[in-house]
C-alpha cells in the first residue's frame, strides 16, 4: 500500500448534516436531508417535519471565504427586499444566514435557502422569457447602489486571470503551443482590463455567473433568480456577457441573447462605453470561464461543467479574441 | 464555548471524498509504469470516480472505487472478465495491468482503502447524445456476441447478481425516501415483497441461460467514436445472471429517457442475430422488466446520499409511481 492521498473534497453525509440543520436551525421536526446534485458546491433538499421544503448548499471547503458567503447571503436578501425574485437564504437560530462545519478536507459553511419552484429556463428558452429575465436584471444593476455590503467582495478579473495561469498550463502541457497561446490571451485581456479606468462602465454589486440554467421558471412564469455563488462587485457588461457567453455555449439561439440584452435595455440603457466593449467582455467571460475550469476541475471534473473540450475552446477563444481586437 | 459551537467543531462524516488528482496520478504513474509528460485530471464523479490520464501522448481512464464498495475479488473478477472479453474482440475499454502484475492498484486514503484500475481511452461520445437505430442494432449485436462469449468466461471466484439482497437492502431506505407518499410506500413494499417470490420462483427454471453479464447497460454506458467504432463502457456491476435481464437494463433506460421504442426493437432484433432468445426469456421480459426499474429505485434509495439526484438523471418520485404501476400491471404482479 502507497502513502496516504489527500481528499481534495467531501460529500457530507446526509443523516448528519439533517442534525446539524436541527441543531442550528428553528425548523419542526423531524428534519430530512437528501443530497441533489454535486456540483461546483453540493446541495440537497431539505424537508422539514411539516413537509415545507427548502434547498441547502454547502459551499467547498477553500473555495469561498465566511467573508464570500456573508456577502452572497446579505446580498440576495437585499435583492429580495427591492421585489427582485431570489431564493434567499434563512436566517440560523443564531442569528447568520449561514453555518460553519468541518469536513474531512477543512471548514465549510452552509446555508439553507427558500426552495424554487420550476425547471431550469434552459428547458424551454423562449424569446419572452429572455426579455423579462433581461429587464429583471436591469432592475437589479439600478438598485445595486443601495446595497451596502457587510464585507467587500470586489471580482477582479486581470488578478483571477494571472493567478489561475499555471492551472491552464498544466491542463494543455500535451498541446505544443497552447500554453503559450494561453498565456498570452490572459496578459491581453489583463492588460486591458487595467486599462479600463476613466471610460463610462458602470459597475456595482452583481450576479456573477448568470446563464439560463440559473432562472428557474414555472408553468405560470414565475421567476427565481438562482445560485449567487459568483457574486461580488464587477462591471455590469462582464454580467451581460456571462449570459450572453452561456448561451452560445450550450447553443441557445442568438435572438434569446438579443431578447435578453433588449429586456435589459428597456430598463437601464447601454453607455456608449459598454457598447463599445461588448466583444471584450465577451471573450473576457469565455476566458475566464475556462481559467476557472483548469482551476477547480480536480475538485469537480469535466462533467458538471459541460466542458466540451481544448479543441472547441482553443478555436472559440482565437475567433473572439479576434472579434474583440485583441 | 457552547454546546452549539462544540458541535459545529466535529468533522460531518462524508458519503463520497474525492482523491486529490496530482498525488494520485503520481502513484498511477509509479504503478502502471507510465511515461512523461504525465497528468491525471479529475473527469467525472459517479458510483465511483473516474481520472483522465495522460502519458507520452497516450490517453486512459483510470477509475477509483468508493472505499468498500466492492470487494478486492470483485475488482479481480471485472478486470479478468474484460480481459476475456477482449481477447474474443468484443470492444470494451481494455484494462492495462501493473507493473506488478496486480488488475488494480490499492490505494489509501483518510476515508479508507479503495481500488484504482487503469483502462484504454474509449473515444467518441455517449450513444445517448445521439442514439440512432443503426447504433443501436449494432450494440444489440455486440451484447448478443459478449454473451456468447461470456460463456466461456471461468472466474477464479463466482460474482453473483443477487437482485433479492438489493431489494432487502434498499426495503427500509426507500421507504424513509417516500414516507411523506404514503401510497407510493406500500405499494413498493408489495412490489418488493413480490418481487422476492417471483424472482425465487424463476430460480429452478432451466430455459433461462446465465452467465456473465455486463450488469448496467444503459443508454450512456456506450461510447460511439466518429468513425463509428462503438465502446461498450463500465462493468462495474457486472457477475452472473440471467441474459435476458441484461436486455431489460437497456430496454428500461429507453422508456426512462423516452426515447424511440424502436431503438429497443431493432437493439433485440441484432441481439436475436446472435444468440436467439428462448421462449421462457420472452415470457420474462415483463417480470425482468419491472425487476430492473425496481433495482434501479434501490439502488437509487441505497446510494441517493453518495451520488445525489442529478447523477442518477432521477425522473421524480411522480414518475416512477406511475411507471412501476404500469409495469406491474404488464407482468401482472399483483
Amino acid at each position: 500500500m502507497k502513502k496516504n492521498i489527500p481528499i481534495i473534497h467531501s460529500v457530507l453525509d446526509a443523516a448528519p448534516l439533517a442534525e446539524r440543520v436541527e441543531q442550528n436551525y428553528d425548523l419542526p421536526g423531524p428534519v430530512h436531508v437528501e443530497l441533489l446534485t454535486r456540483g461546483m458546491n453540493d446541495v440537497y433538499e431539505v424537508r422539514d417535519g411539516n413537509d415545507r421544503i427548502y434547498a441547502l448548499r454547502v459551499w467547498r471547503s477553500g473555495f469561498r471565504t465566511e467573508a464570500d458567503v456573508n456577502y452572497e447571503t446579505a446580498f440576495l436578501s437585499f435583492l429580495d427586499s427591492e421585489g427582485l425574485p431570489v431564493a434567499t437564504a434563512i436566517p440560523s437560530k443564531a442569528g447568520p444566514l449561514y453555518v460553519p462545519v468541518r469536513a474531512i478536507e477543512g471548514p465549510r459553511f452552509f446555508s439553507i435557502f427558500r426552495w424554487a419552484e420550476g425547471a431550469p429556463y434552459a428547458k424551454t428558452p423562449d424569446i419572452d422569457m429572455a426579455r423579462k429575465l433581461g429587464a429583471l436584471f436591469g432592475q437589479m444593476h439600478t438598485v445595486v447602489p443601495r446595497f451596502r455590503a457587510p464585507v467587500e467582495r470586489r471580482i477582479a478579473t486581470a488578478d483571477v486571470l494571472r493567478r489561475e495561469l499555471p492551472n491552464v498550463n498544466r491542463m494543455v502541457q500535451h498541446r505544443p503551443g497552447d500554453a503559450d497561446f494561453y498565456a498570452g490571451v490572459a496578459e491581453k485581456i489583463a492588460a486591458r482590463f487595467d486599462s479600463l479606468k476613466g471610460m463610462d462602465l458602470p459597475r456595482g454589486p452583481t450576479h456573477g455567473d448568470f446563464h439560463a440554467f440559473n432562472a428557474f421558471v414555472t408553468p405560470a412564469g414565475k421567476i427565481t433568480l438562482l445560485d449567487f455563488d459568483n457574486c461580488g462587485d464587477d462591471y455590469f457588461m462582464a454580467e451581460l456577457a456571462s449570459f450572453a457567453w452561456a448561451d452560445e455555449y450550450v447553443k441557445i439561439a442568438p435572438a434569446v441573447t438579443d431578447a435578453f440584452y433588449a429586456g435589459y435595455e428597456s430598463v437601464r440603457p447601454l453607455t456608449k462605453d459598454e457598447k463599445a466593449l461588448k466583444a471584450f467582455f465577451y471573450v473576457a467571460k469565455e476566458v475566464r470561464f475556462l481559467f476557472g475550469f483548469a482551476a477547480n476541475v480536480n475538485a469537480v471534473g469535466h462533467t458538471p461543467l459541460m466542458f466540451p473540450d481544448l479543441d472547441w475552446f482553443a478555436t472559440s477563444i482565437r475567433r473572439h479574441m479576434k472579434e474583440a481586437g485583441l | 464555548m457552547s454546546a452549539a459551537t462544540a458541535r459545529n467543531d466535529d468533522v460531518v462524516p462524508a458519503s463520497h471524498a474525492i482523491l486529490h488528482a496530482v498525488p494520485l496520478g503520481e502513484q498511477i504513474q509509479e504503478y502502471f509504469g507510465l511515461d512523461n509528460p504525465f497528468n491525471c485530471e479529475l473527469l467525472h464523479r459517479g458510483m465511483n470516480d473516474f481520472y483522465m490520464v495522460r502519458s507520452a501522448g497516450k490517453q486512459y481512464a483510470a477509475r477509483v472505487w468508493r472505499p468498500m464498495s466492492r470487494p478486492a475479488s470483485d475488482v479481480d473478477y471485472e478486470i479478468e472478465f474484460l480481459l476475456h472479453l477482449h481477447d474474443g474482440g468484443i470492444p470494451i475499454p481494455t484494462p492495462r495491468r501493473g507493473l506488478d502484475g496486480g488488475n488494480f492498484m490499492p490505494v489509501e486514503a483518510q476515508d479508507g482503502n479503495r481500488a484504482t484500475a487503469l483502462f484504454r481511452w474509449a473515444p467518441g461520445k455517449p450513444f445517448s447524445a445521439n442514439p440512432t437505430i443503426e447504433v443501436s442494432r449494432k450494440m444489440g449485436e455486440i451484447f448478443g456476441r459478449l454473451h456468447l462469449r461470456s460463456q466461456s468466461y471461468k472466474p477464479k471466484q463466482e460474482r453473483v447478481i443477487d437482485r433479492t439482497r438489493n431489494i432487502r437492502k434498499g426495503a427500509p431506505l426507500l421507504a424513509e425516501l417516500v414516507k411523506h407518499r404514503p401510497e407510493d410506500a406500500e405499494l413498493y413494499r408489495r412490489v418488493g415483497e413480490e418481487l422476492l417470490v417471483r424472482y425465487d420462483a424463476v430460480r429452478s427454471r432451466t430455459d433461462l441461460p446465465m452467465g456473465t453479464v455486463q450488469g448496467d447497460f444503459h443508454i450512456h454506458n456506450a461510447f460511439v467514436a466518429d468513425d463509428g467504432d462503438i465502446t461498450i463502457m463500465d462493468f462495474d456491476a457486472c457477475g452472473r445472471d440471467y441474459f435476458v435481464q441484461e436486455l431489460m437494463s437497456y430496454k428500461w433506460s429507453i422508456e426512462k429517457n423516452n426515447l424511440d421504442p424502436r431503438l429497443w426493437d431493432v437493439f433485440l432484433e441484432g441481439y436475436e442475430s446472435e444468440r436467439p432468445l428462448t421462449p421462457g426469456e420472452k415470457e420474462q421480459i415483463p417480470l425482468f422488466l419491472l425487476g430492473k426499474e425496481f433495482q434501479y429505485l434501490n439502488g437509487f434509495a441505497i446510494s441517493v446520499n453518495a451520488i445525489g439526484h442529478a447523477q442518477f438523471f432521477f425522473p421524480g418520485f411522480d414518475w416512477f409511481a406511475k411507471s412501476i404501476r404500469r409495469h406491474v400491471a404488464d407482468a401482472r404482479l399483483f
